[in-house]
C-alpha cells in the first residue's frame, strides 16, 4: 500500500489530485475572506456553494453549455448572497442566523428542486454530460514533468489561483479594498470619512456569493458531473477555517488551501490504494484532523504573536 | 472677524424621546478658538453632531459664511470644509498613519484610476506635516504610536480634507499635560493660519487657557455666549451648573489613626522583564487619604493591580489590616473590607448592558440580604437601588433603564455608589472623576472625603493633579515605577514641586514614607 501511495507521489500524481481538490476550498475561502475583511462574517458559504452546484449543473445540462452553467450557478449565489446583505443590513436579523439560515436552504432547496426538476433525491446526472473543460497546453504538455505540473488541469484550477491575485490586489491596492478594511476594523471610522460602511459590506457579501458560486459549480462540473445532495459536505466550513488560518490574507490562504487539499487528495489516495487496509472511516477523518490541528497551530502562533507585541 | 458659522434655535428630539437640544443658538468667528463648555448631557455632543451631518436637527438652520447650508452626512460637512476630531479616535489600527490620513480620498492611479497611490499619499502626507508642523512618521502603524501623535493623526485627517473649521471634541480627555502643552500651540498655530477650531472640553482650566470666546450650554439650552478675558472659572462653573459650584474641596484636617494598607517593597514586571514597579514603599492609615500623582503609565494602573488583586505576578508584599493579599482572589479582597472604583468604568467599573439596579449589586449579589432561596430577591435589589439612586444624585428616568444610557457622570455615580456603600475600611478610587461633568466631581469629592471623615482609608490614584492637591492629605509622586517622594499636602506644597517630582527632574527624600 505504502509503495503505492509512494509510486503516486513520485510520478506526479498526487499532485495533480492536489490541484483537483484545490478549488473549491480556495475560492470558498476567498469569498469568506472579503466577508470577513468586511466584518460580516459569512457562515453561508456551504449553503451559498450548493445552490451554485445545482442550478449550474441543471443549467448548464438545459442549455448543453459549461460556460451559461457557469454563470447560472454563480449568479444563483449571487442572488442568495445579496438576500443575506439585503436581511443582514436592511433588516437587521444577525449575520450568523442568516448563515445558518443560507445552509439549511441551500441544502433543502437543492433537493426540493431536484425532487421536482429530476425526480430524484439523491442525485442528478445529466444524459449529456457537461462539465468544464481542462486546460491542455500545446507543446508543454509534451514535456515530462512540467507537462504533467501545468498542462491538463480544470480551467477552474487556473481561475482560483488568479482569484487569489485579483483578492490581493483589490485588498492591498485599491481604494475600494482600503475602505474593505477599514469598514472591517473600524466601521465608525469610516462612517466618519464618509465611507458608506453598508454599501461595501453589500458588495461584500455579494463577492462572497460570486466566489463561493464559482466554487459551487466546479463541485458538479468539474470535480464530478453530477449533483450529489449534499455534495459539499463540510468544504463550505473548512474554507471559513482556512481563512482564518490563512491569517486573512489570499497568499496565507492560498497556502491554507494547499495543506488542506493535500490533507483530501492523501485520504482519496489511501482509500484507492490497493491492499487498502485502514479502515475508511479513519481515513475519512484526514481532513478534520488537519482542520483541527491547522487550527490549534494558528492559535498557538497569534498566542506567541500577542506576548511580543503586549510586552514591547 | 465675522461669523463664519451661525446655528440658529436648534432642536434634536432623538426617536426614542430625549431632547438633546432645546433651541440651541450658537456662533462662530472666523479665526477663533470657541469653546463649546457644558456638562454631560448637556446636549455638546449632539449639537456638533448636527453640524458634522452625523445627526439631522429636528427643528433649526444653520448658515455658513452667511449661506444656509443643509448637512446630511459628514460628506456634506467636509464640502463645506468643516471637520471634526472625535473624542474617541477614529483611526484604523492596523493601517499606516499615511493610510489613515487619505482614507476615504485616496490618491489614485492606473487605468480608469482604480489603484491607489501608495507614493502620493506618503508624498502629500509629508507636505502636510511639514505645512503645520504637526510631526509624525507617515509610515508607522497607528497601532504602535502613542495617543497624542494619534491625535495628531486626527488633526492632520481633517487638514487633508482641506477643513477650515476644525471641530475638537474633548480633545485633551486622554492627553499628558506635555501633551496638551504641544496640542495648544498646535491650534495657536492653525489659528494664525487663518483656520478656525471649536473646542468641546469642560475642563474649565482650558478653556480660560486656549479659547478666545466660550458659549456654555446647559440641559439642551444655549446660556450665555462670553468672551473668555472678561470672565472667570467660577462665574463658568455657575453658568454650567446653574448654582454656585465650589472648586476646591472643603475639607477639616485628617485624624489618621491605626495603618490599614501596608506595601513593602512592590514591584512588577512586564513581560519581557522589564519593571514596571519598583520597590514601591508606602503605609496608609484610617481616615487619611493618600493621592497617588504622576504622568499616566509610570506604574499607577500596575499598583492599582496589584493591591486589588488582578494582578498576581508582583514581587514585594500587600497586607490588609496585617493581612497578605497575595493569596486572595479578587472577590475575596473585596469581601474583606476594599472598595475599588476602577479608573476604566466602561470595562471594569460598569456592566453597560445590564440595569442601574444590578449595576449596584454587580459585587454583591451572593449576599444573603439580596437573595431569597436560590433566586435574587428583586423587591430588596429595587429598593437597594432606589435609596443609592437617590442618596447619590444619580439622573436616571428609573432603577431599569440600561447602565450604558446613561451619561459618564451618571455611571461613574452608580460605580461610587456600589463602592461606597458598602463602607469599605480601604477606598481605592482610580481617576474617579475623569470625564466627568464638574457637578458631579464636587459631589464625588464630598462622598470621598465624608469616607475619609468616617475612618476609611483612601488611595486616591489621579492624572489630574489639581485633583490630587485638592483632595489628599498626603501625596505621592509615581514617576517611572518609582515612588519618588511622599510629601505632605499643605498650603506652601505647590504645583511645580509636584511637578518637579512627576517629570524626574527632583528625586528624594522620602521622609513621610512612614510618619
Amino acid at each position: 500500500m505504502l509503495s503505492s501511495i509512494w509510486e503516486q507521489f513520485i510520478n506526479l500524481s498526487l499532485i495533480v489530485i492536489v490541484l483537483r481538490m484545490l478549488p473549491p476550498i480556495l475560492l470558498g475561502a476567498l469569498g469568506g475572506l472579503m466577508t470577513d475583511r468586511a466584518g460580516v462574517i459569512n457562515i453561508g458559504i456551504e449553503g451559498l456553494m450548493l445552490v451554485s452546484a445545482f442550478s449550474s449543473i441543471a443549467i448548464g445540462a438545459w442549455t448543453n453549455n459549461w460556460f451559461l452553467g457557469v454563470v447560472g450557478g454563480t449568479a444563483a449565489s449571487m442572488l442568495v448572497s445579496y438576500a443575506m446583505a439585503f436581511f443582514n443590513l436592511k433588516m437587521k436579523v444577525d449575520i450568523i442566523v442568516i448563515g445558518f439560515a443560507v445552509n439549511i436552504f441551500g441544502a433543502g432547496i437543492t433537493v426540493l428542486l431536484m425532487s421536482i426538476l429530476f425526480g430524484s433525491h439523491g442525485n442528478y446526472i445529466p444524459a449529456t454530460p457537461v462539465s468544464i473543460p481542462a486546460i491542455v497546453i500545446p507543446f508543454i504538455d509534451q514535456i515530462p514533468v512540467i507537462g504533467k505540473l501545468l498542462s491538463g488541469h480544470n480551467l477552474m484550477v487556473w481561475i482560483s489561483i488568479l482569484a487569489v491575485v485579483f483578492c490581493y490586489f483589490i485588498i492591498y491596492h485599491t481604494p475600494y479594498g482600503f475602505h474593505l478594511r477599514a469598514t472591517g476594523e473600524e466601521p465608525s471610522a469610516a462612517r466618519s470619512l464618509g465611507i458608506r460602511v453598508e454599501r461595501i459590506q453589500y458588495s461584500a457579501l455579494i463577492w462572497s456569493g460570486f466566489f463561493s458560486g464559482l466554487a459551487g459549480a466546479y463541485l458538479s462540473m468539474g470535480m464530478t458531473s453530477m449533483f450529489v445532495r449534499d455534495m459539499t459536505a463540510g468544504t463550505g466550513f473548512l474554507a471559513l477555517a482556512v481563512v482564518i488560518f490563512g491569517n486573512k490574507n489570499p497568499f496565507g490562504i492560498l497556502f491554507g488551501s494547499l495543506v488542506f487539499a493535500l490533507a483530501q487528495a492523501v485520504t482519496l489516495v489511501i482509500e484507492t490504494a490497493p491492499g487498502n487496509a485502514v479502515p475508511s472511516q479513519l481515513i475519512k477523518m484526514v481532513p478534520y484532523t488537519v482542520t483541527i490541528i491547522a487550527l490549534v497551530v494558528y492559535a498557538l502562533r497569534k498566542r506567541s504573536y500577542k506576548k511580543i507585541r503586549t510586552s514591547a | 472677524m465675522y461669523d463664519l458659522l451661525e446655528m440658529r434655535n436648534i432642536h434634536k428630539v432623538y426617536p426614542n424621546g430625549t431632547k438633546a437640544n432645546k433651541g440651541v443658538s450658537f456662533s462662530v468667528r472666523k479665526g477663533e478658538i470657541h469653546a463649546l463648555v457644558g456638562e454631560n448631557g448637556a446636549g455638546k455632543s449632539t449639537l456638533m453632531k448636527i453640524l458634522f451631518g452625523l445627526e439631522a436637527p429636528t427643528e433649526g438652520d444653520i448658515y455658513y459664511n452667511g449661506e444656509k447650508i443643509v448637512l446630511k452626512s459628514p460628506k456634506d460637512a467636509i464640502k463645506y470644509e468643516i471637520g471634526m476630531v472625535h473624542q474617541h479616535f477614529m483611526l484604523v489600527p492596523s493601517f499606516t498613519v499615511a493610510q489613515n490620513i487619505v482614507l476615504g480620498s485616496e490618491p489614485r492611479k492606473g487605468a480608469l484610476s482604480s489603484l491607489a497611490d501608495h507614493k502620493r499619499a506618503i508624498a502629500e502626507t509629508d507636505k502636510l506635516i511639514q505645512e503645520f508642523g504637526l510631526q509624525v512618521d507617515p509610515q508607522a502603524k497607528v497601532e504602535h504610536i502613542s495617543v497624542g501623535l494619534k491625535q495628531r493623526v486626527e488633526i492632520l485627517k481633517v487638514l487633508y480634507r482641506g477643513a477650515r473649521l476644525i471641530i475638537l471634541d474633548e480633545p485633551t480627555a486622554v492627553l499628558t499635560p506635555q501633551e496638551t502643552v504641544e496640542l495648544f500651540q498646535s491650534l495657536r498655530k492653525l489659528v494664525n493660519q487663518g483656520y478656525t477650531i471649536i473646542f468641546i472640553t469642560h475642563k474649565l482650566n482650558e478653556v480660560m487657557e486656549i479659547s478666545d470666546r466660550i458659549t456654555v450650554l446647559r440641559a439642551g439650552k444655549t446660556i450665555s455666549t462670553l468672551d473668555t478675558a472678561a470672565t472667570s472659572k467660577e462665574e463658568i462653573s455657575r453658568l454650567m451648573v446653574g448654582r454656585d459650584v465650589l472648586l476646591r474641596v472643603e475639607k477639616g484636617p485628617a485624624k489618621p489613626k491605626e495603618t490599614v494598607l501596608s506595601v513593602r517593597k512592590l514591584s512588577d514586571f512586564t513581560e519581557t522583564g522589564k519593571a514596571i514597579l519598583k520597590d514601591v514603599s508606602f503605609e496608609l492609615r484610617a481616615g487619611e487619604i493618600l493621592g497617588i500623582a504622576g504622568v499616566e503609565g509610570n506604574g499607577q494602573t500596575e499598583l492599582i493591580n496589584a493591591i486589588t488583586g488582578f494582578s498576581k505576578t508582583y514581587e514585594g508584599s500587600v497586607h490588609f489590616l496585617n493581612e497578605a493579599l497575595s493569596g486572595k482572589t479578587i472577590k475575596e479582597i473585596r469581601d474583606i473590607g476594599i472598595g475599588h472604583i476602577p479608573e476604566d468604568r466602561q470595562t471594569k467599573g460598569a456592566c453597560l448592558t445590564s440595569s442601574v439596579k444590578e449595576n449596584l449589586i454587580l459585587d454583591l449579589y451572593q449576599d444573603k440580604q439580596f437573595r431569597r432561596g436560590p433566586f435574587l430577591n428583586q423587591r430588596k435589589i429595587r429598593t437597594h437601588a432606589k435609596r443609592l439612586i437617590e442618596q447619590f444624585d444619580i439622573r436616571t428616568t428609573s432603577e431599569d433603564t440600561l447602565a450604558g444610557s446613561l451619561s459618564g457622570g451618571n455611571i461613574q455615580k452608580i460605580v461610587v455608589a456600589r463602592e461606597v456603600s458598602k463602607s469599605p475600611k480601604l477606598l481605592i478610587a482610580a481617576q474617579p472623576t475623569r470625564g466627568v461633568d464638574i457637578g458631579s466631581i464636587e459631589f464625588i469629592h464630598k462622598e470621598i472625603v465624608k469616607k475619609r471623615d468616617e475612618g476609611t482609608a483612601v488611595l486616591l490614584v489621579s492624572a489630574e493633579l489639581t485633583e490630587v492637591m485638592s483632595l489628599s492629605d498626603r501625596i505621592g509622586v509615581l514617576y517611572n515605577g518609582e515612588l519618588v517622594a511622599v510629601l505632605e499636602n499643605s498650603e506652601d506644597l505647590t504645583e511645580e514641586e509636584i511637578g518637579f517630582y512627576m517629570l524626574g527632574v527632583k528625586k528624594g527624600e522620602k521622609k513621610a514614607v512612614t510618619s
